[in-house]
């Protein structure tokens, strides 16, 4: 039991990574981002590159992940997404998905298929805390995870683009008036989001073997986390990431491991049909 | 020529005409023997990308060396005439409703002599009905679930003996050691599900206690509610018949929790090259299973011996090959004596000439029975030791004996 | 004559196929307070979004401080100092009354403390009111910090659409008196757009009056006022006798 209750714990804290961004660019550009998984992706098959080219550790791969996430966020915004984001739900969807297609496409070429995985010195070390194993590198990806979205709320709370991102995201003709560079505004916001899931990459790689397809599962969680924490807000991504890997692990344990991931997606369906707006019913930037 | 058929009269006047000017220019070449004749032509559906993809290339591997060997000596002798192999291999993107789709296509539109199967059983299983309706003859490498030999399949054949059968020989090698307690643990998928069926029936068969018997998600990311759950059991021998991608978060897992069985076997992973270069030094001490070892007393007249056999294919392909690319290598094989058996490209005469086929190959015993599995395979258990896979048990094949347990994490 | 700050000419202008504006000219010299009047429908709104920027001119031009800015977009010509309040007033809800002052000084380049302090001294009550998330504070309130906001922009034209709308009449007379203060104190000039022809007459210099997208009457407050009668005929759709009354102050 208290194991389950650590893994779900430090588990959740990586799922909330990869939901923060997705949340992010919803809660800004009302664009449902099918793209989101393709950046976690090329952030952990860069983790694997430098770790196999340099011996670099992952999670100092972490800061360089981050601008790199950055720039490739921004640049897909501005040279794609601002294109379409007025126009219907189905164009924006379609085309987000055209982009992950063409990553997946690219991971692929680049990387080719076979699995790539890391195993880093450490990876047995860990301690034990009331019966229950922690490994360290789980500590580590929960703790880098959390300060992740800790370091996205701040930016957007507290410094003036995050001003001005939370503006437009409420406001884009009034932004307008105010002579702020709205596609400027939205670029960086989803040059944030990306940042964080390239650096949630890392994370990842640091756990599972690499495959080019892997991004469409790691959307999944993606999106079961922000349904459950409502589109547009922050901290509840936090909260809802740990939810769910409690979910999937007390039911690893209690129901049957065969069942874990139908868990997760069974807490989704139920909040999304009687929560719609998310278990915390509330938008902290958004409308 | 194979064109003309499908461009009307026109076609059939330029096919005549390039057929002339290509006689004129290949006279020369006419004095040798036997006459070299079209390319037979080979179709197969293969996940070259997605998440099949580190499997099935063994497969493609396997395939390519086949034919590579066959054209080095000329070809297929039928009738007289040497007729070089031509693959035509097309990539599914590991989605199964696509592979059924190419098949049909290669069949129809591609217009291939005979098929060659994908990697694993439920994708042979989704293609199956495809060549059985258009009467093709298929040979699948790795197609080792049960039920597909059950299906009254004419046109399939298959290498592998059925999958329940898969992981038992780790039973009496169990036995041997005095161990009692035994796990199995294995992903919700088709041939993961029989292997650990099997021998879960075998283990209780032969009175041991089974105490934890779990399935899984494939492809989960967090596997620590099952790793807490066979913690919680303490098997001494654990066997997890999933694929390399299910095996590796399994053992990196089990690492982060400072954690092994005593013995902790896969299937067929254990030996794939993926799954070595990225465990590392972790795999060592590792079961597995096998049907195949370089360092066996098989042999046959295309490939020579199996140590020939990996010597060539490893200057090949730059890897040492695993039961997987022989198994796809001796696909194309059984294919080949089928059709020198029969002495022709029928269907129908070739079916006959496989089924009649009793000899021995590179992989061992090869011998139809009416469902179109091969009976003559022996399947042995393996172990990483000092690196190096080496047989442990049956003990009459045994190259070294079992080394248990396993090291733990810190002992490294 | 004064160059004028702000002149359109033969401007028309719409949504979707729909013609809203018919050849508007409009020239504003500086230091002026307009009133802009006129019927529901009548292209008000309309025509503060084409000077502003946020519609496209179909036909004719808008030029500001000597520039053709017809083809700029409202982000550049807020930067050239067009400041719109727009109806409903567009606070970002979300964000406090501070956020929202700061963006917009920053926004278009402009010092946040000194133009802080500008506002603060026009509007005392929001002192009190910086940290406030806008969307929850009173229609007043809001109105206060929009047209704050409009002036962090360090404008030298500001226009106010529906500057009364919905207010109370003891709020209302708060607004005009920070009107006029904005006019003399500042000396910026000012477009707003009023629902009351008596208040619009009474707090502007000049009143321009809208009708079909077309302007109707352009008067100095004492001239309208003394042709009240047509005035109302035009906010009742009744037909004004002879012409378009195109009175362009003799001062």
């Amino acid at each position: 039991m208290s194991q389950a209750i650590v893994n779900g714990i430090l588990t959740g804290g990586l799922y909330a990574a990869f939901g923060i961004g997705l949340s992010l660019i919803y809660g800004v550009t009302r664009v449902i981002s099918a793209v989101h998984g393709a950046f976690i992706v090329i952030g952990a098959y860069l983790a694997q590159s430098a770790w196999m080219a340099f011996g670099l550790d992952p999670f100092l791969m972490v800061p360089v992940l981050l601008v790199i996430g950055f720039g490739l966020g921004y640049g897909v915004q501005r040279l794609f997404i601002d294109k379409v984001m007025r126009r219907r739900v189905v164009m924006t969807i379609t085309l987000t998905f055209g982009l992950d297609l063409i990553a997946v496409t690219g991971i692929l070429l680049v990387f080719g298929a076979d699995l790539r995985t890391i195993s880093v010195p450490y990876a047995s070390v860990g301690f034990d805390v009331l019966g229950a194993r922690i490994p360290l590198v789980r500590l580590g990806i929960f703790a880098v995870a959390v300060i992740l979205a800790l370091g996205l709320e701040l930016i957007l709370r507290r410094t003036q683009i995050g001003t001005t991102i939370r503006a437009v995201s409420q406001n884009r003709t009034a932004a307008e008036l105010l002579g702020i560079d709205t596609g400027h505004a939205f670029g960086m916001a989803h040059g944030l989001a990306a940042a964080v899931a390239c650096g949630a990459g890392a994370l990842l790689a640091l756990i599972q073997p690499l495959q080019p397809f892997m991004g469409l599962s790691v959307l999944l969680i993606a999106f079961a986390v922000v349904v459950l924490a409502g589109f547009g807000s922050i901290a509840p991504v936090l909260i809802s990431g740990m939810i769910l890997g409690l979910t999937e692990n007390l039911a690893g344990l209690y129901i049957g491991t065969e069942y874990q991931r139908l868990a997760i997606f069974v807490a989704y369906l139920a909040v999304a049909s009687i929560l719609p707006a998310g278990l915390f019913g509330r938008r902290f930037y958004a409308h | 020529m194979r064109d003309a058929r499908r461009h009307g009269v026109s076609g059939i006047a330029t096919a005549a005409l390039v057929g002339v000017l290509a006689a004129a220019v290949s006279l020369p070449a006419v004095a040798q023997s036997p006459a070299v004749g079209d390319p037979i032509r080979i179709g197969a559906s293969l996940a070259l990308t997605g998440d099949a993809a580190p499997d099935s290339k063994l497969v493609r591997d396997g395939y390519d060396f086949w034919a590579e060997t066959v054209n080095a000596g000329g070809g297929i002798v039928v009738d007289g005439v040497a007729r070089p192999i031509e693959l035509v291999i097309r990539d599914d993107g590991s989605d199964r409703d696509q592979a059924a789709r190419l098949v049909e296509n290669l069949i129809a539109e591609e217009d291939v002599d005979f098929l060659l199967a994908p990697w694993g059983s439920g994708n042979t299983n989704a293609v199956a009905p495809i060549a059985e309706r258009y009467q093709k003859l298929m040979v699948a490498p790795l197609a080792a679930s049960d039920e597909i030999w059950e299906q009254g399949y004419r046109y399939l054949f298959g290498v592998l003996p059925i999958g329940s059968t898969n992981m038992r020989p780790l039973v009496p090698m169990v036995q041997d050691l005095g161990l009692t307690r035994v796990g199995v643990v294995t992903t919700d998928d088709l041939f993961p599900l029989l292997a650990a069926e099997g021998v879960s029936q075998q283990a209780k068969d032969a009175g041991l206690e089974v105490v934890v018997d779990e399935i899984y998600p494939p492809g989960t990311i967090d596997v620590g509610s099952l790793i807490t759950r066979i913690q919680e059991a303490a098997p001494e021998a654990l066997a997890a018949p999933v694929d390399v991608a299910d095996a590796l978060v399994l053992l990196r897992q089990m690492k982060e929790r400072d954690y092994l069985p005593p013995i902790l076997a896969f299937s067929g992973a254990t030996l794939v090259p993926d799954f070595l270069s990225n465990a590392g030094a972790d795999a060592e001490g590792l079961f597995g299973i096998t049907y195949w070892s370089p360092a066996l007393p098989y042999a046959d007249a295309l490939f020579g011996s199996a140590a020939d056999y990996a010597a060539a294919f490893e200057a090949r392909f730059g890897y040492a090959p695993t039961h997987d690319n022989v198994a796809a290598s001796i696909s194309g094989y059984a294919l080949q004596r089928g059709i020198e058996t029969a002495g022709s490209l029928d269907t129908t005469a070739v079916r006959d000439g496989m089924l009649s086929l009793d000899e021995t190959t590179v992989f061992g015993q090869m011998a139809f029975d009416e469902r179109g599995v091969n009976t003559g395979v022996t399947t042995y258990v393996v172990q990483i030791q000092d690196g190096t896979p080496v047989i442990v048990s049956p003990a009459d094949a045994a190259a070294a004996a079992p080394l248990w347990p396993i090291p733990g994490w810190s002992e490294r | 004559m004064p160059d004028a700050l702000l002149d359109t000419a033969g401007l028309v202008t719409g949504y979707g196929q729909l013609p809203v504006l018919q050849d508007i000219d409009l020239r504003i010299v500086p230091g002026e307070l307009v009133g802009l009047v006129g019927p529901n429908g009548a292209g008000k709104t309309t025509l503060l979004q084409a000077i502003v920027g946020l519609l496209p001119a179909w036909h004719g031009s808008v030029s500001f401080a000597g520039q053709d800015v017809t083809r700029w977009d409202a982000r550049r010509r807020a930067r050239a100092g067009i400041s719109l309040v727009a109806e409903g007033r567009q606070l970002f809800a979300g964000l406090t009354v501070r956020e929202n002052l700061t963006l917009a000084a920053t926004a278009t380049g402009n010092a946040v403390e000194e133009n802080l302090e500008r506002v603060l001294a026009l509007f005392p009550e929001l002192e009190r009111l910086l940290g406030r998330v806008s969307g929850t504070m009173s229609g007043g309130e809001q109105q206060m910090c929009a047209i704050g906001r409009g002036l962090m922009c360090r404008p030298s034209l500001l226009m106010i659409d529906e500057l009364s709308l919905g207010l109370a009449p003891v709020v209302v007379d708060r607004l005009v008196h920070a009107l006029s203060q904005i006019h003399q104190t500042m000396g910026i000039t000012i477009i707003f757009v009023e629902q009351d022809v008596d208040l619009a007459m009474d707090t502007a210099d000049r009143v321009v009056l809208l009708g079909m997208g077309r302007v109707v009457m352009d008067a100095p407050a004492p001239a309208v006022r003394a042709r009240r009668t047509e005035l109302e005929h035009t906010f009742l759709g009744l037909p004004i006798d002879g012409q378009t009354v195109d009175v362009i102050a003799e001062a």
